[in-house]
């Protein structure tokens, strides 16, 4: 392989790997951006990526797998905004309670509808649906647009529109407002417990479009193990990029970074990995937003407001 | 028949009622914060509303705000009757408010703070940055409140943090504003520069509602006053028909006595000397410069200021919360070079903090296990590893009685007593403690009469007992009553330091707003 | 009726501190009763079913443990990790952690099970003091970086879940410690068994029950006296509800964080090891049983009470031993993860259910009018 193939190589798997990761951690941004925490994007996932399978299953049309993914993530946001920000209960537990859920919950229906505890059979998926078949034929750069599915192009562009979203529209700039001083937001006539449901449901949406984007994106079927602590990098991915749009897209890159370069030493210099044993480079995301949180590599700072269930008519 | 002459008669009067409250009550769990209140509000009127601290003057204004909605009562807004109450809809009806605390976001820029909520929009969804720095520069320029609108709030002063929260008002077209204790976090030259504002605001045929506990300032800026007591208006008057003496004893209910329960002792040896510290604050900036002071034994030092001149980061510092960046602190001749809490409560410092709630007490905790707080290493409440659970319960008892903290139950959990009360906890815990040094911060903020006399008796037997006291406190009449010396703090310094018979009330206020300065040698450190 | 009210104001607290639990449960049990039903079986042969499977048909079956001892078997390892969350949570920490301690427990317990060749009085402890070592340091140093830099531990004990996973099952046990080093014509993954005389063997024939569940027992009684008769437990307790106060007291609030969470994460390690000794024999080459995760569900289910706590495991631990019963009429026992599941997002908004109870407590008792306060709580 030359060095261009290569580079051209490790682009597309970037953007494949690196698809749920920024889809799932978007799903962070919104939501923590308007003060709710939500650490249930894991399971959020899984719900996502098994009813996207289940949708294609029935219908034979991985479309309505896409959609009923994504509905099926809302609705996990939706429960989660109704704890969190109707209840006022703890976010963190809430969360806590859906990912558990999510991991009983979908081995249940894994194995009511296909009856295993593995995988589901394999379904009509995205995998070889690039959104431009044209530009696929380009000489060199051809193979970026092949794994350009509908979700890496929308993992790709999203960032960008929420980016705009948050800090260029009057909805961003309250959005905001609601993370950081809910009470101020109110009392500017801001609805909050609006603004905290949409976010949240949304985020919901994302994280379920993530988990899709694994089951019928990359895969063509939905496993027990999914998404394996995905969720969970994206969340660091979130914090790592500060909260913001493109700042988590940057991070899920280079977190996805660890996982192609460990796939491609692999093949191209096994020798490496008797030096560097996998499981380095599969711990080092984790290892590193500690290492940021900790202040050794930067500083990261929440939405003041994060995780702070606000109450109207609370004693001033 | 033609229309009833009662009928008539109000709907006139409301032409010239900016609000008119009736029968309004609001209870919180345990606490009747408004009963049966009544009043109008005359449109270009500037209305105090005074009382002491829970007198319910701020659920009042949130409730007029549409915060709360009032448990019964009504509420009319320029002349129309308010059903379920929000702040959307105050806002619609031309009522601004102004927190205490500010509502402001720190991150957004000035003009993002004040447009927020009603942004100007391209297309009705992208911001229109242009077209809002613009209008919040018109607004700020035609009622003299200057800003620089693209300023991010974290980097302005309490002050011009102020201005911004009155545009903010200014902005949505509010006539009626609400002044929630505005110069609480004021300096004297920004209290007299907000008067000018809002006399402006009143020429400019604005209703302003100016709440406060302060009598002076009161009388100088309102038009009429109503003073609050236990959540019932006991009183309205006009300025000219009422005095600052004829307020308080509305407001406490009983002439105030402005007498010092103290007889006067020697004081004796230095046990704490403070020696040029400087400490720096959480914005990154000094806001102790330089300080010196002596604390001896039968002594009261009393620390006078206005709120945020840097009596909070002494107090930090000298309870080990806060590290000094420069100077030395010694604690009967012993140099303090570890400041950690437990380190400056093993030398004999006991501390009663100003927020009881988030310093002072374990509120999930029983009262006997807050009135041991810090001392359960020691012998009578433990043995070795284990709490001597009998030995806390019979101390726990005998505190109680002593200091009547009610109800006398030592198994009750401390959230649930009155503030008084919990008070009370912490003084028997920290006197008990028998210290050398007791550092008090501000401690009746928030209790009534009753219980300010108990703490401020307390105090006083404690230097009769030849302790050395340090008292910080934003209450000049407190100061005056109880210290032997007075120190007073402004912009982080040290410009007075006087002992209390040589004082007059006049000349500690003129140093407390940074008027005058005692030259160094005078000062008696 | 009076004295009932009067008895209700006394006790209300700690009537509701029982109500949430049961209530979450019962709560659970009709979500998955509907879903249940929603596949066309009975609800009410299910629980039978369910409940036969984890006692048995008769009271000799009962006593003979041959289906009990599963149910204490799981419950013993759940309360280990519950109470690990527990532990946690009375020094205001939340631990998600226990995941990633259990499986350092777990790898530790592989390691020298197979290394050590002492009789089991001697091999056994030592294994378990190391446990206690290692996962306690894991789960330390998340307490260390909350308190010495502030990370959220939230965040850190996430990261460090991960973080042990790939370095034990992506290195270590694929790696320096795999059996294939030892035995290269094993067929297994994972790494090699350990010594018989690490082991901790059935203490009954017929069933899996071992020691397991004496080690949780202890534990409960341990963690129950030390947070409630011991200094130490005061000081933690003190640090989790209110830090600023305890740290202003002169309580030293960075080290009893570290310390809870070095028992928290001793705790889970423990389980961890349990396992590896009693039921798996090896690490294996997955191994992600999932009850560090389950462990928060039982504390929060069991209000973070060691007694609430271990309560609520071995009923779980019942519930799941006897759901695979449930298979004979073809309902999967995974559906005891649903009804945790559910528990756990009741106890999520039990708030909901006491502003409910604050609430028509306010309509019932207007005399509340009469008591004025000097002071209305900022």
């Amino acid at each position: 392989m030359s060095i261009i193939q290569i580079i051209i190589s490790v682009i597309s798997s970037l953007l494949k790997f690196g698809t749920p990761l920024i889809l799932a951690g978007l799903g962070g941004v919104i939501t923590e951006n308007a003060g709710v925490v939500n650490i249930a994007l894991e399971g959020m996932m899984r719900i996502g990526g098994f009813f996207a399978v289940f949708g294609s299953y029935l219908t034979g049309n991985p479309w309505y797998g896409l959609i009923l993914g994504l509905i099926a993530g809302a609705i996990a946001g939706l429960l989660h905004a109704y704890i969190s920000v109707s209840l006022k209960g703890n976010q963190i537990v809430s969360g806590v309670a859906i990912n558990i859920f999510a991991l009983g919950g979908i081995t249940f229906f894994l194995e009511r509808y296909f009856n295993t505890t593995g995988h589901s059979p394999s379904v009509n998926s995205f995998i070889d649906k690039p959104l431009f078949p044209i530009l696929v034929k380009i000489p060199v750069i051809g193979e970026i647009f092949s794994v350009m599915n509908i979700f890496v192009f929308l993992a790709i562009t999203l960032p960008f529109i929420i980016h705009f979203y948050l800090y260029r529209t009057s909805w961003g700039l309250r959005h905001r407002s609601v993370g950081e001083n809910p009470k101020a937001a109110d009392t500017m006539g801001i609805n909050v417990y609006l603004v905290r449901y949409i976010a949240v449901i949304i985020s919901g949406a994302l994280a379920g479009l993530s988990g899709a984007s694994i089951s019928i994106g990359q895969l063509s079927l939905f496993d027990n193990h999914m998404p394996a602590g995905l969720g969970f990098i994206a969340l660091a991915a979130m914090i790592f990029g500060k909260w913001k749009p493109i700042g988590t897209l940057i991070a899920a890159f280079f977190f996805t970074m660890a996982t192609v370069a460990q796939i491609y030493i692999q093949t191209l210099a096994p020798h490496i990995l008797k030096i560097i044993p996998r499981g380095f480079f599969l711990a080092f995301p984790y290892i590193l937003t500690i290492l940021i949180l900790a202040g050794f590599v930067g500083r990261a700072v929440a939405p003041a407001a994060d995780g702070v269930p606000y109450e109207k008519g609370e004693k001033l | 028949m033609g229309r009833n002459p009662t009928l008539f008669l109000t709907e006139v009067k409301d032409l010239v009622n900016a609000i008119e409250v009736k029968n309004i009550t609001k209870v919180f769990p345990e606490v009747v914060a408004n009963d049966n209140i009544s009043f109008e509000i005359k449109k270009g009127e500037i209305f105090a509303i005074i009382g002491e601290n829970g007198a319910g003057k701020t659920t009042l204004m949130n409730i007029l705000y549409g915060l709360y909605t009032p448990d019964s009562g009504d509420v009319y807004i320029g002349g129309k009757k308010i059903i379920h109450n929000s702040p959307k809809k105050a806002i619609d009806l031309g009522v601004g408010m102004v927190h205490q605390h500010f509502m402001l976001i720190p991150k957004f820029s000035v003009t993002d703070n004040i447009v927020l909520g009603q942004e100007f929009t391209v297309n009705g969804l992208v911001l229109d940055q242009k077209k809002s720095i613009q209008s919040v520069r018109e607004i700020s320029e035609k009622y003299k409140l200057k800003v620089d609108p693209e300023e991010k709030v974290e980097n302005l002063s309490v002050g011009v943090q102020q201005r911004v929260e009155i545009l903010k008002v200014l902005f949505r077209g509010a006539v009626i504003l609400i002044l929630d204790e505005p110069t609480a976090v004021l300096t004297p030259q920004e209290s007299r520069e907000l008067f000018d504002t809002i006399r402006a605001l009143k020429e400019q045929g604005k209703t302003v509602i100016f709440i406060s506990h302060k009598l002076k300032e009161v009388l100088e800026i309102a038009d009429r006053i109503a003073v609050l007591k236990n959540g019932r208006v006991v009183g309205i008057k006009g300025k000219e028909e009422t005095s600052e003496k004829d307020l308080a004893r509305m407001m406490v209910g009983r002439d105030v006595i402005f007498e010092s329960p103290k007889k006067y002792a020697e004081p004796g040896e230095v046990t704490l000397a403070v020696e040029n510290i400087t400490i720096i604050g959480d914005k990154g900036i000094p806001t102790v410069k330089n300080i010196s002071f002596k604390l001896r034994k039968s002594e009261i030092l009393g620390i006078a200021g206005i709120e945020g001149n840097g009596q909070a980061e002494l107090v930090e510092a000298l309870t080990g919360l806060r590290p000094i960046e420069s100077g030395t602190i010694k604690i009967n001749d012993q140099v303090i070079e570890e400041f950690t809490p437990w380190n400056i409560r093993k030398k004999g410092v006991a501390h009663i903090p100003e927020d009881r709630r988030k310093r002072g007490l374990i509120l999930p905790f029983t009262v006997s296990y807050n009135l041991i707080l810090g001392r359960q290493r020691e012998k009578n409440f433990s043995r070795s590893i284990l709490l001597n659970n009998s030995g806390i319960s019979k101390y726990s008892e005998g505190k109680i009685d002593e200091f009547d903290i009610r109800p006398r139950n030592k198994n009750l959990k401390t959230e649930s007593l009155s503030g008084g009360n919990q008070q009370k906890i912490i003084v028997a815990r920290e006197i008990s403690y028998n210290p050398e040094i007791l550092i008090a911060s501000q401690p009746t903020r928030g209790l009534d009469v009753g219980a300010i006399e108990f703490v401020h008796k307390r105090l006083v037997d404690q230097r009769e007992f030849g302790k050395a006291i340090l008292l910080i406190s934003l209450e000049l009449e407190e100061i005056m009553m109880l210290s032997d010396r007075i120190a007073v703090i402004y912009n982080g310094e040290f410009v007075g330091i006087l002992n209390r018979n040589e004082a007059s009330e006049e000349e500690i206020g003129l140093l407390m707003l940074g008027a005058k300065r005692q030259p160094k040698e005078e000062m008696r450190v | 009726m009076n004295e009932l009210l009067h008895w209700w104001n006394r006790k209300r607290e700690n009537v509701l501190d029982f109500a949430v639990p049961i209530m979450a449960i019962l709560t659970g049990f009709f979500v998955a009763a509907i879903l249940i039903k929603a596949t066309g079986k009975s609800p009410i042969d299910a629980y039978r079913l369910l409940i036969q499977g984890a006692f048995g048909r008769t009271f000799q079956e009962l006593l003979s443990l041959r289906l009990a001892g599963e149910g204490l078997l799981k419950g013993g390892i759940l309360a280990l990790t519950g109470l690990s969350v527990a532990v946690a949570f009375k020094s205001g920490l939340f631990n998600i952690g226990a995941e990633g301690q259990f499986i350092v427990g777990s790898i530790t317990a592989a390691f020298l099970g197979f290394k050590l060749h002492f009789p089991p009085w001697i091999n056994i402890p030592i294994i378990l003091l190391a446990v206690i070592l290692t996962s306690g340091l894991y789960g330390a140093l998340a307490g260390y970086l909350k308190v010495k830099k502030g990370v959220h531990e939230v965040i850190t004990t996430i990261m460090l879940n991960w973080t042990a996973v790939h370095l034990i099952e992506n290195w270590i046990v694929v790696g320096p410690f795999n059996i294939l080093r030892y035995y290269p014509r094993a067929i297994r993954a994972g790494t090699p068994y350990v010594q018989d005389n690490s082991r901790l063997f059935p203490l009954f024939e017929g069933t899996r029950l071992n020691a397991t569940i004496f080690i949780a027992i202890i534990a409960v009684i341990v963690v129950y006296y030390l947070l409630n008769k011991t200094v130490t437990g005061y000081e933690i307790q003190a640090t989790g509800k209110n830090p600023e106060a305890a740290r202003y007291s002169g309580i030293k609030t960075g080290k009893s964080m570290i310390l809870a969470m070095f028992i928290s994460g001793a705790l889970a390690g423990l389980a961890g090891a349990c396992m590896i000794l009693g039921t798996e024999k090896q690490y294996p080459g997955v191994f992600r049983p999932g009850y560090g995760f389950d462990g928060i569900a039982m504390a929060l289910i069991g209000a973070t009470s060691p007694i609430g706590t271990f309560a609520t495991s071995l009923f779980f631990g019942f519930l799941r031993s006897g759901a695979t019963s449930m298979q004979l009429i073809g309902i999967h026992k995974t559906f005891a993860d649903i009804i945790q599941g559910t528990a756990t997002l009741f106890v999520a908004s039990q708030l909901a259910i006491r502003y409910l109870i604050m609430r028509l407590e306010k309509r019932r008792k207007p005399e509340v009018k009469e008591i004025i306060k000097s002071e209305v709580p900022k």
